[in-house]
């Protein structure tokens, strides 16, 4: 079947006359070139569907492996600003939601507070951003703040919270100094009575929600601020 | 409409759905491309090169190149028939470039392996030799006037698509295929001592 513009005799017979000329393909060469063809297509298909699948596996543990509190190695090490970080972050909060109000939350609080204070350290051992500094060492604060609070004048110190001051006491100057005065603000001796704070910037939410998932503390790494669960290898 | 008009509208759309599928990454529907192309490629693969197997190999490059880029081809732009000769023409020169070679005429021999079984005797050879003399008109023909006889005869792309496979206007196609037919006309004439 041809298309030309206008029932052209002559074009019909030029038509005629060059496909004399043209060899056509045999069915043996169809078969053939088809299965090299396809042999690729069909293992690049797969390939990709694969890719796809295997990024919204990732996702899928990920969000699992955050409900018991576990991220990858890679994630936990990460420090703000890096790509994993907002994953770290999100684990903290899941983590923190799905534990009961009082001595176990508190404690996660303080591991989360350590944490932060060993992110803050090892920043200061490179490339300084004011920034990222600023901003962690205030989630430091909102989250020592929290931890303290449900401290209990009856209660000994608990590991976690033996473990932060630790972690502070070994901070590199001028780290240390600043961590200490936070730790100090907070409360150094938890057996001390608190005045009430009232409400704390970013700390709105009942049911002891930290700050550091709260949008309105300016931090730019929660969850709120739309950050994916895993990047994912392969995700589109 | 006439029924003709109909059922080239209708393959279009088969064409443009089988296209929209590929693009998603659809094997399937890439395959039936392959099938709906696979006789226009290779016919002009075929006569640019001097073995089947040359013919076959190009042509399946044709159709892996197309694959690559295929996530990469906008439906709006060029038509998927112009996209694909392009990719075989260009695939075609690439080869001869990097081998230094140039195109060889089709033999005689290899050519017969592709004639019609059923063919009495005298047909078969006076159909191979026809075959054989329109050949070797077109090989003495430019590589753009060969082009363009592909597009318009066997490809039976209009003067539209043909300009945009080819990179020029209508005018200016138009004009190669009408040089293109008066010097095939020629070459022959010269062939069969007619001139």
């Amino acid at each position: 079947m041809y298309r030309h513009d206008t029932d052209d005799i002559e074009f019909d017979a030029v038509a005629r006359l060059v496909s004399e000329g043209v060899e056509p393909i045999s069915e043996r060469s169809r078969r053939e070139v088809r299965a090299r063809v396809m042999s690729t297509v069909t293992r690049d298909a797969l390939v990709t569907r694969a890719r796809r699948m295997f990024g919204r596996a990732v996702a899928a543990t990920t969000v699992a492996a955050t409900l018991v509190g576990g991220v990858s190695y890679a994630a936990a090490i990460s420090l703000p600003g890096d790509a994993l970080y907002p994953l770290k972050r999100v684990s903290e909060d899941v983590t923190l939601q799905v534990l009961p109000d009082g001595g176990l939350q508190q404690r996660f609080l303080f591991i989360i507070a350590t944490r932060r204070a060993d992110e803050l350290a090892r920043m200061a051992e490179g490339e300084v951003d004011d920034a990222l500094m600023s901003q962690t060492l205030e989630q430091f604060r909102l989250t020592t703040n929290e931890a303290f609070r449900g401290a209990s004048l009856a209660d000994e110190p608990s590991a976690s919270e033996t473990r932060l001051r630790e972690h502070v006491d070994s901070a590199p100057e001028p780290t240390k100094a600043q961590l200490q005065e936070a730790l100090d603000d907070a409360g150094s001796d938890p057996r001390t009575p608190q005045e009430p704070m009232g409400d704390m910037p970013g700390d709105g939410s009942s049911g002891g929600q930290p700050g550091p998932s709260d949008p309105a503390n300016g931090s730019d790494v929660g969850p709120s601020d739309g950050a994916t669960m895993a990047p994912g290898p392969g995700r589109p | 409409m006439t029924d003709s008009a109909r059922s080239t509208v209708s393959a279009d759309r088969h064409i443009d759905r089988l296209v929209k599928r590929s693009v998603e990454g659809d094997p399937r529907a890439f395959g039936k491309l392959y099938d709906q192309y696979v006789d226009r490629v290779f016919a002009f693969v075929r006569g640019r090169v001097g073995s089947v197997a040359d013919a076959e190999d190009i042509t399946a490059s044709v159709f892996l190149k197309a694959w690559e880029a295929i996530g990469g081809y906008d439906q709006r732009g060029l038509p998927f028939g112009a996209w694909l000769f392009k990719i075989a023409r260009n695939l075609v020169i690439d080869t001869y470039r990097r081998s230094g070679r140039t195109p060889e005429q089709v033999s005689v021999e290899e050519s017969a392996e592709t004639e019609a079984e059923d063919a009495a005797v005298d047909e078969a050879v006076f159909a191979r030799i026809r075959a054989e003399e329109v050949r070797d008109a077109m090989e003495r023909l430019t590589e753009e006037q060969r082009s363009v006889l592909m597009l318009r005869f066997i490809w039976g792309f209009d003067l539209r698509d043909s300009a945009q496979a080819l990179g020029k206007t209508e005018g200016a196609v138009k004009a190669l295929q009408h040089r293109a037919v008066r010097s095939l006309a020629r070459l022959l004439a010269e062939e069969n001592g007619d001139v």
